[in-house]
């Protein structure tokens, strides 16, 4: 099987993925064999055949060796001649001068690297594996060289490729090792898998690969021609095929073995039509003419031989998202005047030009928006002060004026972009118009050339003066907050935070503390010690001062330092085990109301006393599978939302923090957050000695980024399109105004489309996001983002200008909202439908006309989309039942996904895995690491991993991992328990290292901490816990594999096809 | 047999109306006058309810309301209205209007259910996912009530033209037997 990415733009641009492709890029000679067999192999219809070419070019050798005695090429074709069939015994003894066989270590090993291959001989290169087969070495297949003698020349898939002598490709990629080629292409991952004998399908392969005959190519052949022959004329294919069918058998080994190969040929191909899409776009590069047939889809076959072997799939060369969050380029380059990716995604940048074809779209339709998003230095979004003018807005439907506006009249008149209404041009704002239409004064108004701008808002969008910024703390001191140590952690670092909270000397702070009484703190600047108040009349809450519970921070800073000097001594041997929570809530509620701002709660157990007090539960495992289930991740007492309600209504964002080790109903407690623009931070079991640097990195970012107050967002869209529904941390104010007392960059929102009206006449449909604020400075401020998207007619269009990203974050957000509604399972099924029906309609538009039976298809800009969801079903607001996730963690999880940007969620989705232990020792730099699959394979027990999910670290310590390394990391102890000890720097060189790239991880991501835990192999349950559970591929309890995953996807996309 | 089966048809529609118009017409007499009186503002005031909460949620979505407004107005009267409703269902039962009573159990059991699962009060947080569902519910109960309306009017014009012409011994005994 093979995986093609016909449009993959990038391919050539990442040799070093796959020996292979590199050696393609840089030798046109190779490609051009290559290619015809990729080719062939992306549309065969029938597996066997297509692996069949892939497999002898690149990963095929390895298989081939193992399976040689199974095939045998045919001896009509031409090539036959050439190529020499190994000896059926020989494949599986020692290596022949004719095979080359790599040693095959036992563990996959990133590092590993193939042995340098002395004998090229009409020998293809064997990828070096990532995961190298357990038993069988590798052989290298033989039809390479026949494949370059016989390398017809006409065909050339990248025009102007010259075809070099074979030898020298085969040196080159001999000697180039790849230590670490990357899985996700998909080359080298299918010949790992293939060569691995796991599968199940395996076994049954001989057979077929011994049936597989020649008749089978000239099927694969029409296909090529078909879909993506493109690129060579149609008659130079033939021969290629005919040329290449001796070799047939070998791959279709590489078939049975459910090798994919993504074959570099296909790559070429990919890269070719990557142009052409280009092209279409108008940007790219010149492509050559034949490509016109150029589809652009990517397919992975999956058990092509109907009922032999069902199981197939190549692990290996399933498409996985090593490089991260992947933007799709494109598009910004056909409106560089779009505000940038990092503020709005469009889940497809081709909005559907009629409601057909928007339900033909069955993933969702809609934006990620994330207005505040951290800029690099140098991309500030510039601030624009119509000082006298007014801003300038359509006096219509109020969109701000953006770079999309057109300005006619000679410079008087302006069109709305997304209403097109004339409006006038304010005289002093007046600027002649050139003969191409350009103001004059272009270059001096930042708004008319930038997707996004900041103007500073005049007197008319106030409701009332600019509030300042305003912190108030919540916090529980019951005997479990001082027994932890939170409490001491907590005032240390608001202590240390007081220079740095924004706003210098407007903000305002505050305190309550609270167990089954409440206790107000007079810090009036005049005194010299705070004075505590204490109410204990739960019932009727009264607010014992008017002022002074909430004081200007600079002029009582002295109160407020002695304060929380104090605080931790203060409560040293409180003994309440109570929690008056809602009262106390009720009265911060009194105290800030006037004002608004930002509450932080402390909370350490579950609220006991008054008000919104919470019952046990969710220890009831009965509860789950049943239709009460989702009670239970729904806040129990309607208190919790009433409150919410009235923050938002008061500019108070609830930001809570959760301590406990035992239940503490996150779900009700987080209700508050939700509603309220804010967060939800859990730290179970919170121990001061391991917990307390990550939560005093997250509060202290939280106290310290700049943050937007009493902000309203509202999303406004072009004429027939209108946004529905809203996805996030918010309350909406009416049926498009979100409420967000406060924002920051670390929160994004979502939202989908539909549309109005039946069918769009326009041509481009704008977007136009604007969050009107208070800054800490005091000012009032709307940052406007506009943003414009093509409309299309077509299908296939609208799929090749997905976002993955965004889809996934609206996935996720709307099957976390279910879990809300219904079961677990039903929340999970539904991503799985719509994935499948959005596959099944992507399949209908191209299966057909390509007879693509027993592959999968799907479109390159989706192709993790299937990885992504399985990750998303076994996050852990989706993961499992009961006894897999604990109910707290599972709602804190949701909260907090619900806020994520996009680039975090899918970093938690697909969490970096890297091996660090050969960088520890060798002392060249730490350059980007490449990344892991994320399977147990990949863990190689003599090595050091570290996972890292952006909200912590996993060090995982393998079980032959050298005890040096051990030592130097951890210290003498090193054969201590590991849940005990927490990373720090050791005095060597080793530990260093690792606290570096550590850091440089964290300063990569630094909305979280990621506190390092360590995990020595089979220490269970830790290891289960932290790692096991997470690596996503893996079959785990009853959810799928990755390879399981795909195949089910596939047989549901089947039905009903 | 077509005239066979024509006769039978004209027998029963004749009897049928009958039945009918005896029914409406007993219903009406028996029911002294303030009960006629009753379902004549009962319903009114329903219909007003109903109509008063379909606005309040069209408010809401041209946003000419904020949805705090919104739901202390509508959890403020949800519960008469179900009160009212459960009334004049009862009403109609101890009046012996048995159809009419039949009639209006479907919206009571709806209510009912509402309130014993806690949905009845319009959740503040999450107005604008419900707005649609609420608003069609809502026209839906205007209908029904304004259908009522129509049916205990025509019943109150017929009743009377009943006992204009009709002679009252004919009434008695059927009136008797409901």
């Amino acid at each position: 099987m093979g995986t093609e990415t016909p449009n993959r733009p990038n391919y050539p641009l990442r040799p070093t993925a796959t020996p292979f492709a590199s050696q393609q890029s840089s030798t046109p000679f190779l490609s051009s064999g290559p290619v015809a067999g990729s080719a062939a192999s992306a549309f065969r219809p029938a597996p066997p055949a297509a692996s069949n070419f892939q497999a002898p070019p690149f990963s095929g050798g390895p298989l081939v060796g193992t399976e040689a005695p199974a095939y045998r090429p045919p001896p009509s074709s031409r090539s036959n001649e050439v190529v020499r069939p190994p000896p059926p015994s020989s494949s599986y003894g020692p290596p022949s001068s004719g095979f080359q066989s790599f040693p095959n270590p036992s563990m996959p090993s990133i590092g590993q690297v193939p042995p340098p291959h002395s004998s090229f001989t009409g020998q293809s290169v064997v990828a070096p594996p990532i995961r190298p087969p357990p038993g069988p070495a590798s052989h290298l297949s033989q039809p390479q060289p026949p494949l370059v003698t016989m390398g017809s020349p006409p065909q050339s898939i990248k025009p102007g490729q010259p075809n070099p002598n074979v030898p020298l490709p085969v040196d080159q990629h001999f000697s180039t090792p790849r230590p670490n080629s990357q899985p996700s292409s998909p080359p080298t991952g299918t010949s790992y898998a293939t060569g691995r004998g796991t599968f199940p399908g395996y076994a049954n392969m001989q057979p077929n690969s011994v049936a597989q005959t020649p008749p089978m190519q000239p099927a694969s052949f029409q296909l090529q021609q078909r879909g993506y022959a493109p690129p060579v004329p149609s008659a130079s294919f033939p021969l290629q095929q005919g040329g290449y069918a001796p070799q047939a058998p070998p791959t279709s080994l590489l078939a049975q073995q459910r090798g994919y190969a993504p074959a570099p040929p296909i790559s070429n191909p990919s890269g070719f039509y990557s142009g052409n899409q280009v092209q279409q776009h108008g940007m790219g590069p010149p492509v050559a003419a034949q490509q016109g047939l150029a589809e652009d889809f990517s397919s992975l076959s999956l058990g092509s031989v109907p009922g032999s072997f069902d199981a197939g799939v190549d692990i290996a060369a399933l498409p996985r998202p090593l490089d991260g969050d992947v933007e799709p380029k494109s598009f910004a380059e056909m409106y560089p005047m779009n505000c940038n990716s990092r503020f709005l995604r469009l889940t497809t940048s081709g909005i559907p030009n009629s409601q057909s074809l928007a339900s033909r779209w069955h993933l969702p339709l809609g934006s990620v928006v994330c207005p505040l998003a951290e800029t690099p230095p140098g991309e500030e979004v510039p601030v624009v002060n119509f000082a006298t003018t007014g801003i300038i807005r359509c006096r219509r439907c109020r969109t701000y004026v953006n770079p999309y506006v057109t300005f006619s009249d000679n410079g008087r008149k302006w069109r709305c972009n997304i209403c097109s209404l004339l409006n006038d041009v304010p005289s002093e704002y007046f600027a002649h118009v050139d003969a191409t239409g350009r103001r004059v004064d272009l270059d001096q108004r930042p708004e008319l050339i930038k997707g996004s701008v900041e103007f500073i808002a005049p007197a008319e969008y106030m409701v009332r003066p600019p509030m300042p910024p305003l912190y108030f703390f919540l916090i529980d001191v019951s005997i479990s907050a001082v027994q932890s140590g939170m409490l001491e952690v907590m005032a240390q670092t608001i202590k240390s935070c007081l220079d740095n909270l924004p706003g210098s000397t407007r903000t305002q702070i505050g305190f309550i503390t609270y167990d089954s009484t409440i206790h107000f703190y007079n810090m009036k600047s005049s005194l010299a010690q705070p004075q505590m108040m204490v109410v204990s009349d739960l019932d009727d809450i009264f607010v014992p001062l008017p002022d002074d519970l909430l004081v200007n921070l600079s002029e009582s800073r002295s109160v407020v330092e002695a304060f929380l000097d104090s605080l931790p001594s203060m409560f040293q041997e409180n003994m309440n085990v109570e929690s008056a929570f809602g009262p106390a809530l009720k009265a911060a509620f009194m105290v800030m109301s006037q004002l608004g701002g930002k509450l932080l709660i402390f909370q350490n157990s579950l609220p006991s006393l008054g008000a919104g007090r919470l019952r046990l539960r969710g220890d009831d495992i009965r509860v789950y599978g049943t239709d009460k289930e989702h009670t239970l991740r729904v806040p129990e007492d309607p208190f919790y939302k009433q409150m919410a309600a009235d923050f938002t209504k008061y500019q108070i964002a609830v930001n809570i923090y959760a301590f406990s080790d035992k239940f503490t109903d996150i779900a009700s407690l987080g209700t508050l957050a939700k509603y309220t623009g804010g967060q939800v931070y859990y730290y179970p079991h919170f121990q001061a000695s391991i917990h307390k640097e990550k939560l005093k990195h997250e509060l202290t970012r939280d106290l310290t980024r700049e943050t937007a107050w009493e902000a309203v967002m509202r999303i406004r869209c072009g004429k027939g399109v209108r946004f529905t529904s809203y996805h996030g941390n918010f309350m909406l104010r009416s049926t498009d105004l979100l409420a967000l007392p406060a924002v920051d960059c670390d929160k994004a929102y979502a939202a989908q489309l539909s549309l109005e009206e039946t069918l769009l006449t326009t041509q481009t449909v704008y977007f136009q996001v604007a969050l009107l604020y208070t800054s800490s400075s005091g000012e009032r401020r709307i940052r406007v983002h506009t943003a414009a998207a093509p409309v299309v007619a077509d299908l296939g269009e609208m799929y090749r200008l997905a976002d993955t990203g965004a889809i996934v974050s609206l996935f996720s957000r709307l099957a976390i909202e279910k879990t809300l509604s219904s079961k677990l399972e039903e929340a999970r099924n539904g991503v799985q439908l719509r994935i499948v029906k959005a596959l099944r309609e992507y399949r209908n538009l191209y299966a057909v006309q390509h007879r693509l039976s027993g592959r999968m298809i799907y479109p390159e800009s989706l192709k993790f989309l299937p990885l992504y969801g399985l990750a998303l079903c076994k996050s852990s607001p989706l993961r499992g039942g009961y006894s897999d996730v604990q109910l707290d963690e599972r709602c804190a999880a949701a909260y907090t996904m619900m806020a994520l940007p996009v680039k975090s969620l899918l970093k938690l989705l697909y969490p970096n895995l890297v091996r660090v232990d050969e960088y520890l020792l060798k002392t060249e730099e730490f350059g980007t690491k490449k990344r892991l699959p994320l399977t147990a394979e990949s863990l190689d027990t003599r090595g050091l991993y570290i996972f890292d999910d952006g909200f912590r670290f996993v060090i995982w310590f393998g079980r032959s991992l050298s005890p040096d390394i051990t030592r130097n990391l951890v210290g003498e102890d090193f054969a201590t328990d590991f849940s005990k000890i927490s990373l720090t720097q050791e005095d060597n060189k080793m530990s260093r290292k690792l606290m570096e790239i550590l850091n440089q991880y964290r300063e990569s991501d630094p909305s979280y901490f990621q506190l390092c835990h360590l995990v020595r192999q089979g220490e269970q349950p830790r290891e289960g816990f932290f790692l096991l559970t997470h690596l996503v591929e893996d079959q785990t309890g009853g959810a799928h594999g990755y390879a399981d995953w795909m195949l089910q996807l596939y047989r549901q996309v089947q039905q009903n096809a | 047999m077509i005239v066979c089966d024509l006769s039978i048809t004209f027998q029963f529609l004749y009897a049928s109306r009958l039945l009918c118009l005896r029914f409406l017409a007993s219903a009406l007499l028996v029911s002294s006058d303030s009960f006629v009186f009753l379902f004549l503002c009962l319903i009114p005031a329903l219909i007003s309810l109903s109509f008063f909460l379909f606005l309040g949620f069209s408010d809401l979505e041209a946003d000419y309301l904020n949805p705090y407004e919104l739901s202390s107005r509508v959890n403020y009267v949800i519960v008469p209205e179900y009160l009212l409703h459960g009334a004049f269902c009862i009403l109609f039962l101890i009046t012996g209007h048995w159809v009419m009573f039949l009639l209006s159990l479907p919206t009571a059991y709806y209510n009912l259910t509402r309130y014993l699962s806690n949905q009845h009060l319009v959740d503040v947080t999450e107005v604008f996912k419900v707005i649609n569902t609420e608003k069609k519910a809502r026209l839906i109960k205007l209908g029904f009530y304004v259908l009522f309306f129509g049916l205990v009017v025509t019943r109150l014009a017929l009743s009377v033209v009943h006992a204009v012409f009709a002679d009252d011994e004919d009434l008695v005994p059927w009136s008797t037997i409901y």
